[in-house]
């Protein structure tokens, strides 16, 4: 038996690896795998979502978009033809102002965008604006284009003017020279003097400079071709050298050699000028006159001389009239002089006024009928409708009026009272006649109280002259009898109340009218004619209604009329203050 | 997508993730289990290697006593103390073997648990991933 022993069993094993912690962060790697891939397919998912709502978006916007355009194309469209309409119509109302054209557009564009349907749909104000914006400037072009072709114009004209003022200034300069060398104030060349010729050549030279300066401007600025330019200088210089010689010639006129002259200067004009020392200085040595330059001249000298012919008559004729005014005025004088008491007017004085040449033929004969009429002549109602009409009319002058009164007063159709007072009347009616519509107020109611003016009644004219009257009267404004003043009225807004007051009237067979409510003046307003005081010195009569500051010459003049009809007072000083009254108001109008 | 159909998205993700955490939990638990029997069946089989050690020491004891030898003095003594040596390297080794296993085992058991719960956390991101994509859809 073998000695028994203990044999070992159990080695050491070799473990198999701890895997545990390895699977955990396996498991946990798989899963951020798992969870990458799942974020990518998120990420991928999101970003298609993205997209996709994207592109929904857009394709709602561009359906949306395609709506608004629609509509508004059509509101464009629907609203062009009318801007066309109202911008075309504004082009030729403005055709020649621009300005007027672009405010009169504005004012059109204000109104076209001021509808409320224009905010409803995007980008439809913005559209519309840029087409009326686009058609104001379309249709404001051939304004733009006339106003500047206007104003290219008018600066052309105005540059061309400045270049004739200029070289008429140079030729009043010049004529200047020529008469004080003609009547010896400045002594010929080889005197001691002879310094004034020297400043005289250097001014000419001057003016040359200077025109020839306005030329190139006109070409610089003024679109002048060199040809159009070096034209209107010839033009300006012979025009200048035309003035020198016609300066010249007016001198040798009045010592009576001017057409010997003028036939000296065109058998050869460069002798006649090189002639004459102070000529010869105006004209630079350079110039030569040719033949060309001197006829034309020469027929501008003829001009000139017919011209200052026609300038003779036309200050005759002026002569004429400023003696017809004054031998006019000399007349009404005598006339209210005739009738006032305390001056003596006799047949001689008036024959040596005729003598004189200041009275006509036609108003010497009328006041010696004055002087000797002493008997009351009753007025004719139709000849003081008549001349009611002439005295009223704007279109008839002073002188015309006053003919008409006198021959009037002549044939005895009316009295001297009437007379002076038509005369007073005459001088002032401008002042109420030339107000609106007076004349149109005027004539409707003498159409409408005078059925036919070629054969018309007495009754007619005497309600016409009434009525007439009391129109004028309320359209210059008067006072009442409680010296209550009515300010003038409106013609056209009172006519027709006094023709439907006066027409009544027309059916008496016997007229016979009544002073009117408004003509009831209170006579005793102002001082009485036996007591008012006459101020020659300021005109003013206390006899007058109102004041100094404003006289009330209707009411003054009703006033006379009524003391009249009461016999309070004569004819002859009725006049007399009316001749005062028109004196006043006369002097006052100049004051102002 | 509806919003049911979302929910039971969610719900459906909350479930795998809890089957995650369920079959981690038994995987470490079996773990355990495995790891405990190991530790007894060492248990046992050292029993049966001290019964070993003593059977072989009674049988030297009478090996020397018929051969006239004093088993407590000389050579047999040395002969037993190589036996008794022997039987301690095993045990030695056991011990190893069993100690390594059971760490392993018990390590597996609590990867088993971190997995469960990386896999459930796995299941609940894919299904909140999955509602969050058919919601934006």
């Amino acid at each position: 038996m073998a000695l028994p022993t203990y044999e070992r069993t159990i080695l050491r094993q070799v473990q198999d690896a701890d895997m545990s912690e390895a699977n955990v962060w396996k498991t946990l790697a798989v899963t951020m795998d798992n969870f990458s891939s799942d974020i990518g397919s998120f990420t991928k998912s999101q970003i298609a979502n993205e997209k996709s709502r994207t592109a929904a978006a857009k394709a709602a916007a561009n359906q949306q978009r395609i709506i608004d355009e629609r509509a508004t194309s059509v509101y464009v469209n629907s609203k062009e033809s009318a801007v066309m309409t109202g911008l075309s119509q504004l082009s030729v109302d403005y055709a020649n102002d621009y300005d007027g054209y672009i405010k009169a557009a504005n004012k059109l564009q204000d109104v076209w965008l001021s509808d409320d349907t224009l905010d409803g749909t995007a980008g439809m104000r913005i559209a519309f604006q840029t087409m009326v914006s686009n058609k104001v400037q379309q249709y404001g072009e051939t304004p733009y284009k006339n106003f500047a072709n206007q104003q290219k114009k008018t600066a052309k004209i105005t540059a061309e003017k400045n270049v004739n003022v200029f070289v008429d200034d140079a030729i009043h300069q010049v004529s200047q020279f020529i008469n004080t060398v003609n009547d010896g104030s400045i002594v010929p060349l080889d005197d001691l003097d002879g310094d004034n010729y020297e400043k005289q050549i250097d001014l000419v030279q001057g003016k040359y400079l200077t025109l020839q300066a306005k030329i190139e401007e006109l070409v610089v600025n003024n679109d002048y071709s060199a040809e159009d330019a070096i034209k209107l200088e010839q033009e300006a210089q012979l025009n200048f050298f035309s003035g020198v010689i016609k300066s010249q010639i007016d001198y040798e006129m009045t010592v009576g050699n001017g057409w010997r002259s003028i036939d000296s200067f065109i058998q050869d004009p460069n002798k006649y000028i090189r002639s004459k020392a102070h000529l010869s200085a105006l004209f630079p040595e350079s110039v030569k006159m040719n033949n060309a330059m001197a006829s034309t001249i020469y027929e501008d000298m003829l001009k000139h001389y017919k011209e200052t012919l026609n300038q003779k008559d036309y200050a005759e004729t002026k002569a004429e009239e400023e003696t017809l005014q004054m031998q006019s005025d000399n007349f009404s004088q005598m006339l209210y002089d005739v009738v006032d008491p305390e001056i003596q007017v006799d047949d001689f004085s008036v024959a040596q006024m005729l003598k004189d040449g200041m009275l006509t033929n036609e108003g010497h004969d009328a006041l010696i009928k004055a002087i000797g009429q002493e008997t009351y002549v009753k007025d004719n109602p139709l000849v003081v409708f008549d001349l009611n009409r002439q005295i009223i009319d704007p279109q008839a002058s002073y002188q015309d009026k006053e003919q008409a009164i006198t021959d009037a007063f002549l044939e005895g159709d009316i009295g001297v009272t009437t007379a002076t007072g038509m005369l007073t009347k005459s001088a002032s009616s401008s002042e109420v006649t030339n107000k609106k519509y007076f004349q149109r107020g005027w004539n409707a109611i003498e159409s409408a109280l005078v059925a036919d003016l070629n054969k018309r009644t007495k009754n007619e004219g005497d309600v016409t002259n009434a009525a007439q009257e009391e129109y004028y009267n309320r359209v210059q404004g008067y006072t009442d009898d409680d010296g209550k003043y009515f300010p003038p009225e409106d013609g056209m807004s009172i006519y027709q109340e006094i023709v439907d007051k006066y027409r009544p009237l027309l059916s008496k067979t016997k007229l016979t009218v009544e002073p009117q409510e408004y003509y009831d003046i209170d006579t005793k307003i102002g001082a009485s004619f036996t007591e008012m005081e006459f101020d020659k010195t300021t005109g003013w009569n206390t006899f007058f209604v109102g004041t100094p500051d404003k006289v009330q010459a209707f009411a003054t003049k009703v006033k006379v009329g009524e003391l009249v009809a009461l016999e309070l007072i004569p004819e002859f000083a009725a006049a007399k203050i009316l001749k005062q009254l028109k004196d006043y108001i006369v002097s006052q109008s100049e004051e102002d | 997508m509806q919003l049911i159909g979302v929910a039971a998205q969610i719900a459906a993700a909350n479930a795998s993730a809890q089957a995650y955490e369920a079959s981690g939990e038994a995987e470490a638990q079996a773990k355990r289990d495995q790891a405990e029997a190991v530790e007894s069946k060492a248990k046992d089989e050292e029993i049966i290697r001290l019964q070993k050690l003593r059977q072989v020491r009674a049988a030297q004891r009478a090996y020397w006593s018929a051969a006239g030898i004093d088993p407590a003095t000389g050579s047999p003594v040395t002969v037993a103390d190589r036996s008794y040596e022997m039987f301690t390297l095993d045990q030695g080794a056991a011990l190893i073997n069993t100690r390594s296993q059971v760490r392993n085992l018990n390590n597996s058991a609590d990867a088993s648990i971190r997995i469960g719960k990386i896999q459930a956390k796995g299941a609940r991101m894919r299904g909140m991933m999955g509602a969050a994509s058919s919601w934006n859809t």
